[in-house]
């Protein structure tokens, strides 16, 4: 509320004495309350309040029913803190240990340096982690194969692998072949029958459930085909050098 | 000065209702506000001339107190509060015109009484020659008014018409009762030669107290300045 400055008006500084005799003001302040207003606000006036009043009282709930960011007791924090760490280092020592096992030998240069980098902290993991079984375990390194789907989840390789017809579908399937990861997804052999020879994997193409065979390697290629289920016809194909 | 009757409708008191507000109650305000609008209404239109303007003013007002309510510390009446902040609205906007259009001030004045004269009250309506009569001194009186300083237009609004003290008025414009008193004393010097043609007043209005059975109809609780501790 801006406050009134007293020095705007010099005038009204001035020593506290009578300017009109006492009669006369007197009959001035008569005159001022005869004509007070006594009629109560107008029909018009109280219902365009109340229209701002109801405004004010909607935005007001609005804003109290935002939601907002819950309280977290420190120590509850801390130690989820804790919990989040041990966790952390679990999964480093299940990789290490999952990663060799799941993927071939003979794998690319990245996996085996990550896998023993992943061996070489398991020591200071300790035996916290819970002994993750290397078979339960996904490769999840493979979900983030470039040109995979970003929607794929790493860890949920019981789901098709998803493919799009707006993504390429060579390094989208590239390491099933080339890490064996094949055998980390589920194997759909219900759908699409007839679809000739070869390792099958479930997928989805374009959100519809697909198969994708891997064909037996020949000579140094092998060649993949996408099945949309209920159809015979390859909708997508590729070729990948043989592992 | 006269009493203010207890609120004929709930139990809560102005500064209850406050308080509930602040604390989230959604309808305290309303009833808060709905007790009091008359009063501040006709301060509002009688501080800003005409109703078009006076009801912007009393829904600034309105706004104001709504979203500042948390900020009342108590020092003051509810009511009092109210009416500061209220009449504040009504002078910023008086001031913000007088910016807006300063050379058009005098003519606007005239026709800010003009239409504040469309909504003066009647209480003659009974007999109709005497209502003429009064419509036609009350509107000598509001053109009077109207070339008043807004800041002394106030303060006789506030003590002359709604029968506040000097200390009342004083508070609820923010400023020091000597000030209050001198705008009064120099706004009435400044009326006397307009309202001289209207000769002397009734012998029933006595200066500063209203009659009691003037009463805004639509309420019991708002015609009488606000007294402490509610």
């Amino acid at each position: 509320m801006p406050a009134h400055d007293d020095r705007a008006d010099p005038a009204d500084q001035a020593p506290d004495r009578p300017v009109l005799p006492p009669a006369e003001e007197a009959a001035v302040r008569a005159r001022l309350a005869e004509a007070r207003h006594t009629d109560p606000v107008p029909a018009d006036v109280v219902a365009r309040l109340d229209a701002v009043l109801a405004d004010l009282a909607a935005e007001r709930r609005q804003t109290s029913t935002e939601p907002v960011a819950p309280v977290v007791p420190l120590p509850s924090r801390r130690r989820r803190a804790l919990a989040s760490g041990l966790v952390a280092a679990a999964a480093v020592v299940v990789l290490g240990v999952a990663l060799p096992q799941v993927l071939d030998s003979g794998g690319s240069d990245e996996s085996t340096s990550a896998g023993d980098a992943a061996v070489q902290t398991r020591p200071d993991a300790g035996s916290d982690a819970g002994g993750g079984s290397a078979d339960e375990s996904a490769p999840s390194e493979l979900a983030q194969e470039p040109g995979a789907s970003s929607e794929r989840s790493g860890s949920a390789f019981a789901a098709p692998l998803e493919l799009s017809s707006d993504e390429p579908l060579r390094p989208a399937v590239r390491a099933l072949v080339d890490r064996g990861g094949a055998a980390a997804y589920d194997a759909e052999s219900g759908c699409a029958p007839g679809t000739g020879e070869g390792e099958r994997v479930a997928a989805t193409w374009d959100g519809r459930p697909a198969v994708v065979v891997l064909r037996p390697p020949a000579a140094d290629r092998q060649v993949v085909d996408v099945y949309v289920c209920g159809s015979g016809e390859v909708v997508a194909t590729t070729a990948l050098p043989a592992p | 000065m006269r009493d203010v009757p207890t609120p004929s409708y709930g139990e809560r008191s102005d500064a209850e209702l406050l308080a509930a507000h602040v604390d989230g109650d959604a309808d305290a305000f309303g009833e808060l506000f709905t007790r009091h609008r008359d009063r501040l209404w006709a301060v509002a239109l009688r501080t800003m001339g005409n109703p078009t303007d006076a009801a912007d003013g009393l829904q600034d007002g309105m706004v104001a107190a709504f979203r500042r309510a948390g900020s009342f510390r108590g020092e003051a009446a509810v009511t009092t509060w109210l009416h500061r902040v209220v009449v504040n609205a009504c002078l910023d906007r008086i001031r913000a015109a007088k910016v807006r259009a300063a050379d058009a001030l005098p003519d606007d004045l005239e026709e800010r009484a003009a239409r504040g004269a469309l909504v003066a009250s009647t209480d003659d309506d009974h007999d109709p020659e005497a209502g003429a009569l009064a419509a036609e001194r009350r509107q000598v009186v509001l053109d009077a008014l109207a070339t008043l300083a807004p800041d002394q237009r106030a303060a006789l609004v506030l003590v002359d018409m709604e029968g506040y003290s000097v200390a009342e008025a004083a508070e609820i414009l923010d400023c020091a009762e000597g000030t209050v008193k001198s705008r009064c004393s120099r706004g009435r010097a400044r009326l006397a030669p307009l309202l001289a043609p209207l000769g002397p007043a009734a012998p029933a209005s006595a200066p500063g107290n209203p009659p009691a059975a003037a009463d805004v109809p639509s309420t019991s609780a708002a015609r009488a300045p606000p007294r402490r501790g509610r």
